[in-house]
């Protein structure tokens, strides 16, 4: 791995006294877990389980060594048609970080009426497509489809998805229920149970119910991912000062012993489970109740569990880093946008999530996914900091060219000049050319494209066996949950 | 003997020792229990709400007032008698959280102003299957039903409780109230709620004017 840019959030002191706060509150007062089946195993692999009221301790000596054998790198897969696969590995091979869209979002922005409204099949169709083109988003997580009976809205939408993406899917399963039917329409399209174990197309977000429970249905998503080995999302939901302690450091440390518990539990269910670890982190804002995504606080908090998990456990993360509390894509929105991206980019996420989100991830806007994949390859090339050797040191070309003269007609310039990441929606004209086009600012030029762009949106091509398989799965699935 | 501004101020700030401190001087000084209730506690109660509403008070302030409160009504209300304090009420509010979601914190938020703007607030949890609401409603018979969700995959719940409540006829004796970060005024028509509330002073609002 390269030397990318990095921001140390925490001392090493700190992150000790944190890892074993920890390892304290897990093997004397324990977590709550509501499923028999798993509280079972967890027994069985040496944890204390009370069956009485649920509560499961983890001995020290347990944690040390789940955490010794939770891998430290593995892939997530995409592919490039229906059958030409794409490794992504994990970390990012040059030190930088993947990009997933928003997830769960229950409103749409329509761009044409200016109004909120439910997402319909027909949004996510085309929102697949438009992740499908658009360069810096790799993994497709997806909204709560609003036009479709709610039993089955996550298996119309992984559906939709196969039918329009190729990219990578993060799943973020609606009920117990659903979970198999969104594992059966994953391996319908990888081939194979194995296929799917071998290069999972899919990936899939367990949760706790924070503070430190974890119910029937996310124990459900834990499990039947890790026997699928689809690589999990360990996540929790923090929000400060109600769900959370009111501190950034108490919230970091409260994610830190979920992220934990769930790690092990992963582990002992089946050993060399993929996991991620993060949280959906949220601030309670005192005065209103809202629960805020891109507060000051918020974003720190991301920060610093970010760094703490790479430093006290190197198990890969994710973390909110796009998205915003403003309800529309406005100045706010690309101010949170841009400060929580950097920021959690630099503090070393592996998976920044969130691409095309607005009012803390509930709602979803096409220009605000073509800004997002922009501002994508802007935390990219900073992430990847400034590289010093000969050839970019250029002495040569110092020594030959100065004093006096220039270097714009120097064959090093010639080589490095389209090194420069050039967006097409920052305004780089001057004034009167600018003027002469339309004086448009920032949103006009992303609707732009956003419009220019939907004119090429296409569904993918399927094999007609895989397509009918789907449309079985599907069927099934109504006659049984609705 | 204290005075009832003194009341309220202990209200406003929170202070459960000496509204306990104030109500009994009041009652020692021979004054009904329900004339404290309406002119010291929440009116008290009442000024805080308009300062949350306005951003000048924060949630843990109000919860720390409306413990206050509550602390003076547990000496005040078993001193009451006969019809008195349903009298008092400003109605009857049953609510809970759908089946499937745990969430407890915004629910219960929106039951302490309730309580805090007069209703009488009966909190049946979270995790509320349709038939247990139903059940509640039949048993209770609450003005308005409340029903929370935060999670996006819960929310379609809320119209179960709805279609069970039509199911036993007694969709008209209840106004339904629905509240929860996803949910939306256009969802809330959708699913026939008769009315949505954005946080938790508008609920008290809004069932103000369910009662009205």
């Amino acid at each position: 791995m390269v030397n990318s840019l990095e921001l140390k959030v925490l001392t090493q002191e700190e992150i000790g006294t944190i890892r074993d706060k920890c390892l304290e509150f897990l093997s004397t007062k324990g977590v709550k877990v509501e499923h028999p089946e798993v509280l079972k195993t967890l027994a069985r692999e040496g944890a204390q389980v009370s069956f009485d009221d649920q509560t499961v301790r983890f001995p020290k000596d347990i944690i040390e060594t789940t955490l010794r054998y939770t891998p430290k790198s593995f892939s997530l897969w995409g592919r490039r048609n229906y059958s030409e696969y794409y490794e992504m590995a994990i970390p990012h091979p040059d030190g930088l970080f993947y990009t997933a869209t928003n997830t769960g979002a229950v409103t749409y922005h329509d761009i044409d009426s200016n109004t909120f409204r439910d997402v319909t099949v027909a949004d996510t169709a085309e929102w697949a497509q438009l992740m499908e083109v658009s360069e810096g988003i790799d993994i497709c997580a997806f909204p709560t489809i609003g036009d479709v009976p709610g039993e089955v809205a996550d298996i119309y939408a992984l559906k939709t998805y196969f039918e329009n993406t190729a990219k990578h899917v993060w799943i973020q399963p609606h009920s117990a229920e659903s979970m198999g039917y969104l594992i059966e329409l994953s391996i319908a399209v990888a081939g194979s149970k194995e296929n799917l174990k071998k290069r999972p197309i899919v990936s899939a977000c367990s949760n706790s119910v924070t503070p430190l429970q974890f119910v029937p249905m996310e124990m459900n998503t834990l499990l039947q991912c890790a026997r699928h080995g689809v690589p999990l999302y360990l996540c929790g939901l923090p929000s400060t000062g109600a769900t959370s302690p009111i501190t950034i450091a108490g919230t970091v440390l409260l994610s830190a012993i979920e992220n934990l518990a769930q790690v092990v539990m992963s582990q002992l269910i089946e050993p060399g489970t993929p996991v991620f670890c993060g949280h959906h982190r949220l601030t309670l804002d005192m005065a209103t109740g809202r629960s805020l995504l891109t507060s000051v606080e918020a974003i720190l908090g991301e920060m610093a569990s970010a760094h703490f998990i790479e430093e006290a456990f190197q198990i890969p993360t994710f973390a909110w880093g796009y998205g915003t509390d403003s309800h529309i894509p406005d100045e706010q929105s690309m101010i949170d946008g841009t400060l929580i991206g950097q920021l959690v980019a630099l503090a070393g996420t592996d998976v920044l999530e969130g691409a095309g989100g607005l009012d803390a991830c509930l709602t979803i806007n096409p220009v605000q996914l073509i800004i997002d994949n922009i501002l994508a390859g802007i935390f990219k090339r900073i992430k990847a900091g400034v590289k010093v050797n000969d050839d970019t040191l250029a002495w040569e070309e110092i020594w030959d060219t100065a004093p006096g003269n220039n270097f714009l007609e120097r064959p090093h310039t010639l080589k490095h000049c389209r090194e420069a990441l050039r967006s097409d929606l920052f305004v780089r004209d001057p004034r009167a050319i600018w003027v002469a086009e339309g004086g448009k600012d920032m949103y006009i030029r992303a609707l732009d494209k956003y419009k220019e762009l939907k004119k090429g949106l296409r569904p993918q091509q399927l094999p007609e066996d895989v397509q009918k398989e789907m449309n079985q799965i599907l069927k099934q699935a109504e006659e049984h949950l609705v | 003997m204290a005075s009832y501004e003194e009341l309220q101020e202990s209200v406003i700030t929170g202070q459960k020792d000496k509204v306990e401190g104030i109500a009994n001087s009041l009652l020692d000084g021979g004054i009904k229990p329900r004339e404290i209730i309406p002119k010291g506690l929440l009116p008290g109660m009442s000024v805080v709400g308009q300062r949350f509403k306005t951003g000048e008070m924060f949630i843990p302030e109000v919860i720390a007032s409306a413990a206050a409160m509550n602390r003076g009504l547990e000496i005040l209300k078993p001193l009451i008698v006969g019809n008195e304090l349903s009298d008092m009420s400003a109605g009857k509010v049953v609510i809970g959280t759908v089946q499937g979601d745990v969430h407890n914190i915004g629910k219960s938020l929106v039951g302490m102003m309730m309580e805090s703007g007069g209703f009488t607030v009966m909190d049946i949890g979270i995790d509320v299957p349709a038939d247990k609401f139903v059940e509640a409603v039949e048993e209770e018979k609450p003005n308005i039903l409340g029903l929370s969700a935060l999670l996006t995959t819960t929310i379609p719940l809320m119209k179960d409780v709805i279609e069970a409540l039509k199911r036993s006829n007694l969709r008209d004796k209840v106004h339904v109230m629905v509240g929860g970060a996803p949910i939306t005024q256009e969802f809330a028509d959708s699913i026939g709620a008769d009315a949505y509330a954005a946080d938790a002073v508008s609920a008290v609002d809004k069932a103000k004017q369910l009662m009205s």
